[in-house]
């Protein structure tokens, strides 16, 4: 318990850290919003009203202080573009991300692990270099390039899903799955290699322990031996990218969101840097970095629960 | 059976059981026309912005006094007029039966706030009122607008296309300060603005105004009856050009307006598509110099400059298909009412050795000539890397300096020299419509570091052309001046014009009626 409380009370000066980053590494970028805003025949006047209706002329300690005291008032400000509160503009772009990495995660864990189990048991086989063979392929080559023949096959050559969109599942399970279907399988395909190397590697250091050993002369199945025994001791690196999957995948599924034309926070984020929309690239930094903080929280808290070595004091 | 067809086995079972799952209403066809458009639309308010897509996004939800049909002729819209015999006073008298979005009606009082919230920006509109004595709503339905001397453009700029349209809104909002961004999208125009469902860089949708009243008149660019046939219209947001494509046959989308060149023969063999530039007026490629600083402030280096530029090159970079652009050297748009080649000659060839004798004789002592390249917008990419190559060959020292396009948005600014943040040149787009005539065409602003666009030159012979232009009472008087007005402005160098090119719109053949305009237009059009 103590272990949690320090880890929890550790997230603060981390999340300062992520409020100084945002703002102030934001503010040496080059760009004018106002000039963004008010597009190509913008005379300097107007430029100048457009800056101070929006706050950009104060001075930019000024400017960090209110948007300490909006984060503190739970309210990360308005879009300088659409004018939009920002929580509302992440609130809808939220679903499509975590659904996505939710679905991924999903879909490359119970994928890749059996996958990477079957390498670890079956070393040095045909079948072994086969799935090795295979997770470096699917490891190399460009999600987007994945994407495009997905498409190419599933949507146009056989019209049997959607090119791209995204439906909430509130609108019904069948349109919101057709439309998750490729960009799920087009990212899952490097994550499945990737937990699946990781599964392998894991398990064969574990696989030549002593205690596999005694398990396997207790008169073990080879399945309980594996999966009962052998996994869970193997299940820290695996966890460790696992989690890390998560966190990269929600800050960083922006070609996917593309292909697919999912309106998640990758692209999101996209368009705020190209508009230099500040509060809410800042919005989305401090959100996605406040995941991954939880999340590793997570995994270090899971390394416990599965591996019975593990004592945090 | 092996784990790899176990999966395989799976995969299939996935997707058909993916198939048999119903469609789900929002997919369920009805009479919404699905467009992608040039770019997102993010600010609301068109007296905000000049972004395009904000103008044709107030071209669905406000309409406009007066419009301009495809012969240039301006024509009543919401409004007929008179002009009093001194020509000093215009009566604007409103159609019978306009609403607001809200059912409240139009009155005079709306109107005459909305002129002057667009006239504190538009540059047209700020010399109306410049030369404005009395502006006021006579009564409920009809406008006075007395000037102090007659001026020969006040329909032209009510009734323009360009950027800054003096859209009507009700007085509420028109009365909001014209630098803040308006949150009420009531207008009175032929679709309304579904406000719960925008999502910046996802969607815009509008709905069909059942309480819309169209004029008589057939259809013509913005002037005419704006008869609506769909329920809805979307506008989605897909960043990636091949998924635009890909949904475009598939029918998940009705339209994409601007096709990239390159992906036009992926729909061309597709017979349900047709691909058509519905823009008479294209747009040109535009090169611009810093005149504020060496080498460009000296007017034989522009010279060698233009010499050196040529507008084939310029447009097989971008465009690739002659097809689809033309060279053009028309400073008000070639296929426009002012349209002539006057001073554009070396433009459409090259003149190499001509540009290298006249760089040698400028006294050019090699000062590195700074151009602005962004490389993340396909449409202005191209450009500086074509200018820089054709500028070394005649003998300039160029830096060519990478940068995204809101950089170079940022950085063209900045009046500093080159060194210290600066730059030399630039090059952008313009709208043909954004260049018919002198008082739109921003490039030709002459009042140097105050008030004339990027490149600041300061002449004041431009601003007497564009005075004698405002003058002008005739249709011959105005072309007179905009020769003339062109002639110079090429022997200045005060711009470059890089050729003219048409943007291709794809559609689905259910859709019919799809109208040529200088702006997308969705009235009119029906689905089957």
């Amino acid at each position: 318990m103590s272990y949690l409380i320090r880890r929890l009370l550790a997230v603060f000066p981390v999340m300062l850290f992520v409020v100084l980053f945002a703002f102030f590494l934001l503010r040496l970028a080059p760009g004018d919003t106002a000039a963004i805003i008010a597009g190509d025949s913008a005379t300097p006047e107007q430029l100048a009203k457009i800056r101070q209706a929006l706050g950009l002329d104060r001075s930019i300690v000024s400017q960090f202080f209110v948007w300490v005291s909006q984060i503190a008032a739970g309210d990360l400000g308005v879009s300088l573009v659409s004018g939009l509160p920002v929580t509302r503009i992440i609130a809808e772009r939220m679903g499509p991300t975590l659904w996505l990495t939710l679905l991924t995660m999903l879909v490359s864990t119970c994928a890749a692990i059996p996958i990477g189990v079957i390498a670890a048991r079956k070393c040095g086989r045909l079948s072994d270099r086969a799935i090795m063979l295979a997770s470096v392929v699917a490891f190399s080559v460009p999600v987007f390039v994945v994407g495009y023949v997905l498409m190419l096959v599933f949507a146009i050559e056989l019209p049997w899903l959607p090119v791209q969109g995204y439906r909430s599942p509130v609108d019904g399970l069948g349109p919101f799955l057709r439309h998750m279907f490729l960009p799920v399988v087009t990212l899952s395909i490097p994550l499945v290699a990737l937990i699946a190397r990781i599964t392998r590697a894991s398990m064969l250091d574990v696989l030549g322990q002593d205690y596999i050993r005694t398990a396997r002369a207790k008169g073990l199945s080879e399945q309980a031996v594996l999966y009962h025994h052998a996994l869970p001791l193997a299940a820290a690196p695996i966890l460790t990218i696992i989690g890390n999957g998560f966190a990269l995948l929600i800050g960083g599924a922006i070609v996917t969101e593309s292909v697919f034309n999912l309106p998640g926070l990758g692209r999101l984020t996209v368009d705020a840097v190209l508009a230099r929309d500040y509060p809410v690239i800042q919005g989305v930094i401090l959100l996605t970095s406040a995941l991954y903080v939880m999340l590793n929280l997570a995994v270090d808290l899971a390394y416990a629960a599965l591996d019975p070595r593990v004592r945090y004091t | 059976m092996t784990v790899l067809v176990r999966l395989r086995l799976a995969l299939a079972l996935s997707l058909l059981s993916l198939c048999s799952l119903p469609l789900g209403p929002a997919l369920a066809g009805g009479k919404t026309i699905r467009a992608v458009m040039h770019s997102p639309l993010r600010v609301t308010d068109p007296i905000l912005t000049t972004a395009y897509i904000t103008r044709n996004h107030g071209y669905m939800i406000y309409d406009t006094l007066l419009g301009t049909d495809e012969t240039f002729q301006v024509r009543p819209q919401m409004a007929d007029w008179t002009l009093s015999a001194d020509k000093l006073t215009y009566t604007f008298t409103l159609r019978h039966n306009l609403k607001w979005h809200d059912g409240q009606p139009v009155t005079a009082a709306d109107c005459v706030a909305s002129i002057r919230r667009w006239a504190a920006k538009d540059g047209t509109g700020q010399l109306i009122l410049d030369n404005t004595a009395k502006l006021e709503a006579a009564d409920a339905r009809t406008i006075t607008l007395t000037l102090k001397k007659p001026l020969g453009f006040v329909l032209e700029a009510l009734g323009k296309i360009s950027s800054y349209p003096p859209f009507m809104m009700p007085k509420r909002v028109a009365e909001t300060s014209p630098n803040q961004a308006i949150t009420n999208f009531i207008g009175s125009g032929p679709f309304k603005f579904v406000v719960k469902e925008f999502q910046p860089g996802v969607k815009a949708v509008y709905e069909k105004n059942k309480d819309y009243v169209p004029r008589a008149e057939k259809v013509s660019w913005t002037a005419g009856g704006k008869r609506v046939d769909v329920d809805r219209v979307e506008w989605i947001v897909m960043p990636d050009p091949q998924t635009q494509i890909a949904a475009l046959l598939s029918g998940e989308i009705d339209m994409i307006e601007d096709t990239p060149f390159d992906l036009i023969p992926l729909l061309a063999r597709n017979r349900n598509i047709q691909i058509r530039g519905t823009d008479p007026l294209g747009s040109q490629i535009v090169g611009r110099m810093n005149f504020l600083h060496p080498p460009f402030d000296k007017v034989e280096i522009r010279r060698a400059a233009m010499l050196a530029l040529n507008q084939k090159d310029f447009l097989d970079a971008l465009v690739g298909n002659p097809k689809y652009y033309q060279l053009c050297g028309a400073m008000f748009a070639c296929n426009s009412a002012l349209a002539t080649d006057i001073g554009a000659k070396s433009l459409f060839s090259k003149n190499m050795d001509a540009a290298r004798k006249a760089l040698k004789a400028s006294g050019y002592d090699g000062t590195p000539v700074v151009i602005l390249h962004p490389t993340d917008v396909g449409v202005l990419k191209t450009h500086p890397v074509v200018a820089a190559q054709l500028l070394r060959q005649a003998g300039f020292k160029v830096d060519l300096q990478a940068m995204d396009w809101q950089t170079v948005v940022s950085r063209r600014a900045s009046q500093k020299p080159p060194a210290e943040g600066g730059w030399n040149m630039f090059f952008t787009l313009w709208a043909g419509s954004d260049l018919v005539n002198p008082l739109v065409n921003q490039n030709l602003i002459g009042r140097g570091k105050d008030g004339a666009w990027f490149g600041w030159p300061d002449d004041r012979k431009l601003e007497d052309f564009r005075q004698a232009y405002a003058l002008a009472m005739t249709p011959e008087e105005r072309k007179k001046i905009a020769n003339d007005m062109q002639a110079y402005a090429y022997d200045q160098v005060i711009y470059i014009p890089l050729g003219q090119f048409s943007r291709q719109s794809a559609w689905r053949k259910n859709l019919s009626a799809v109208v040529d305009s200088p702006i997308p237009i969705f009235w009119n059009m029906s689905k089957k």
